[in-house]
This record gives structure tokens, C-alpha cells and sequence, in this order.
């Protein structure tokens, strides 16, 4: 426990934690360590049980072919995807009392296909929120004829390096979007890495809630008008594009993304579903293939 | 109804009209036969690779492309030994569904 009195600075809210394990730094008794490893080791292998052996047990015990029985855990993991993001969803639907509208439905996504020049986009952003560039140049002190050039994309004329990162996010944070993200899709725009920063989001803080946007251009999300399945499906893909041979998850993942973008609806649904399932399937056959010399 | 095609042999035919990724092949049977046939992604991208392991046919990879996350096409095409196969398994199949009455 931290001494109030002799603290020669008023406590951070649930500062107390970290004074707590700042000043038993190095004290721990000597099983400390090993408790927490046997703890992690517990955890994983229950959760490993729960998530992989278990869905693989009862599929087994239902008498499902081989194929049926390495699908499971890809199943059961697709089921509790799906229900979390349900929850997820109604959640943030019912925190949004004020006008009733979701924040996702406001995020706001810069994409070059869909909107060849960042600088307009930020300008429409900023005029939205009635904003003058008198406005911004006021409070972050920065010579208008520069937040011109941001928004009319002649990178030339801004200073180069830091300062002009500097000036983008001070724009950023006045127009009220991720400054972070803002500078590194405007890196990659600059440089001409459009591919990359295509696929990037900006969101915009809303209620005074953190973003959910994680490092910049690793964010993968897409224009809030977006159908839910195809959403959903970018989602879901990405997490098992891990599990996949590169080659078979840039084809087959990238060819259904495809067809739900041509087929929104209870179709998108069905393919999503059954791609995450034939995909399993068909990487086993592939190592199958490539570790037993098998060929199909 | 059953096909009367192997994925390999209808993917063969569906590439003699020129290269293509896998959705367009699937789709390019599926026209071509009025939808009777449609080809699975579980039997027609395996039919694709083993095909390639085969020598019949080509890959390449295109530009990433936005509405597939960034993930590039995958192009596929006839080897000249491909296209020698796909017209020796047309003119069997024309042959072998030629009216008994011609005879």
C-alpha cells in the first residue's frame, strides 16, 4: 500500500496499481514467477482444450468424416466471431442514446480508390464541421498558406520531415480525426503507396470514446457504406488468412471477397461460411499434397 | 445433377477462350452450361493446382486489388501441352456425343 500523506503528489486514479507493483519491484516472493507460469500454461491449455480439442472431440464423436473434424475448430471460432460482433454491435447501438445512430456509421475512411486525392477529402472533412482555415491557423499558429497546401496536395510547397508530419496532425487534431493515422495514410499518399494506404481507416473520435484504430496502415477496415457482409467477411478472412498457405489465402479468401462484393445479401453469408470451411479443408489437402506426396 | 465433366476437364475448356482468375473460370463454366454445371471452390482450386503441378496450365499473380483487402488476382492459362489436352478431350467428348443416327 502507497503512503497518502508522505506522497508528495495527489494519486492518479488507480495510480495505486502501478505504485503498488513499482515498489514490489524485485520483492516478489520466490514463487511468484512460477504461479504466474503455471497459470499462463493452465490458461492456454484450457483455452486450447475449449477451442481446438473439444469442437475436434465432438465432431469425432458424431461420427463426421476427417475433413468435418479439422473444420470444427474453424467453425466453432467463426460461431463465437460472429456472436461477439452481435454483441458487440447491439452495445454500441443502446450507448448511442443521443441520435440513435451507431458511431461505426460515422466513421469516416479516406480511400484512394474511392477518392483520388487526400486533400480534398480533408478539405470536405474540415468543411463539414464549419471550420475556416482562420479557425485552425488560430490555434495551432500554422501559416495558412501551408493547410492550403495540405489541402490542395502540393506536398512541394510544405516543409519537409518532421515539421510538415508536425503540421499534419496539428490539422488532424483540429478537424477532429486520428492524427496518427491522418500522418501515416498521408506518408504512404505522399510516397505514392497508395495500395497501402487504401485499405486504411481513419475514424472519427465520437462521445468522447477512443477509436478502436490501431496502429495506422496494419488497420484494415473499410468505407463505413460498406454492405455488413463484406465487412464482416474482410474481417473474418483476415483472422484465418493467418492459418493459411499464402498462396491459397490470396486466391481463394481474395476471390470470395469478390463475390460478396458482387453478391451482398443471404448470399455473402453462405459464401463466407462456406470459404472459411473449404479453405480449411483445401489447406489440408495442400500439405497433404506437400509433406505425404499425395496427389488428389 | 451429376456432371458429366470433371472439374479438371471443364476448367480445361472454359480456359481455351483465354486466361483468366479463379472466379471467372467458375463462372465462365457455370455460363457456358446455363448453370448446370457449377464448379466448387472445394474441387476447383485443387483441380487448378494440381492441374499446374501437371504442366497443363500457368499461374501469375496480378496487382493487389482494394475490393479483395489488398490481395492480388491469381491468373491462369494454358500451356501449349495444356491446349493440346483441352482439344483432344473436346474432340473425344464431340465424338462420343455425336447423334447415333449420323451413323
Amino acid at each position: 500500500m502507497i503512503d497518502l500523506e508522505n506522497s508528495e503528489k495527489a494519486p492518479a486514479p488507480l495510480g495505486f496499481l502501478r505504485n503498488h507493483r513499482r515498489e514490489n519491484y524485485g520483492k516478489a516472493p520466490w514463487h511468484t514467477g512460477l504461479v504466474r507460469f503455471l497459470t499462463a500454461v493452465g490458461a492456454s491449455g484450457l483455452a486450447l482444450s475449449l477451442l481446438v480439442v473439444a469442437p475436434i472431440a465432438a465432431a469425432r464423436a458424431a461420427g463426421l468424416g476427417l475433413f468435418a473434424q479439422v473444420a470444427a475448430p474453424f467453425v466453432l471460432l467463426l460461431l463465437l466471431t460472429i456472436l461477439m460482433n452481435l454483441a458487440l454491435r447491439l452495445i454500441d447501438v443502446h450507448a448511442d442514446d443521443e441520435d440513435n445512430t451507431s458511431r461505426w456509421v460515422r466513421a469516416r475512411v479516406w480511400t484512394a480508390t474511392a477518392d483520388p486525392s487526400m486533400g480534398d477529402w480533408l478539405r470536405r472533412e474540415r468543411e463539414e464541421r464549419g471550420l475556416s482555415l482562420a479557425d485552425i491557423t488560430a490555434k495551432t499558429r500554422i501559416h495558412a498558406r501551408y493547410l492550403r497546401a495540405i489541402e490542395d496536395d502540393r506536398f512541394d510547397l510544405l516543409p519537409g520531415g518532421i515539421l510538415r508530419r508536425s503540421f499534419l496532425r496539428q490539422y488532424a487534431e483540429q478537424v477532429g480525426l486520428v492524427s496518427a493515422t491522418v500522418v501515416a495514410l498521408f506518408d504512404a499518399y505522399v510516397h505514392g503507396r497508395t495500395a497501402a494506404a487504401s485499405s486504411t481507416l481513419v475514424l472519427v473520435p465520437h462521445h468522447g470514446l477512443a477509436p478502436t484504430a490501431r496502429s495506422a496502415v496494419s488497420v484494415e477496415v473499410v468505407r463505413s457504406d460498406t454492405p455488413l457482409g463484406h465487412r464482416a467477411a474482410r474481417t473474418l478472412f483476415g483472422m484465418v488468412e493467418a492459418l493459411l498457405p499464402k498462396r491459397l489465402a490470396r486466391e481463394e479468401l481474395g476471390d470470395a471477397l469478390e463475390y460478396i462484393a458482387a453478391n451482398p445479401g443471404w448470399r455473402a453469408w453462405v459464401k463466407i461460411v462456406s470459404t472459411i470451411f473449404w479453405t480449411g479443408v483445401n489447406a489440408v489437402r495442400e500439405w497433404r499434397s506437400a509433406f505425404g506426396g499425395k496427389q488428389d | 445433377m451429376d456432371t458429366p465433366l470433371t472439374a479438371k476437364g471443364a476448367i480445361l475448356q472454359a480456359l481455351v477462350s483465354g486466361h483468366a482468375f479463379g472466379l471467372e473460370i467458375i463462372e465462365r463454366v457455370a455460363d457456358r452450361t446455363r448453370g448446370k454445371i457449377r464448379l466448387h471452390q472445394g474441387s476447383a482450386y485443387p483441380a487448378l493446382r494440381a492441374l499446374e503441378r501437371e504442366g497443363l496450365v500457368r499461374s501469375w499473380e496480378g496487382a493487389p486489388e482494394e475490393v479483395r483487402a489488398g490481395r492480388p488476382r491469381r491468373y491462369y492459362e494454358l500451356t501449349a501441352e495444356g491446349l493440346r489436352t483441352a482439344r483432344g478431350q473436346r474432340a473425344v467428348l464431340l465424338g462420343f456425343l455425336r447423334p447415333v443416327t449420323a451413323r
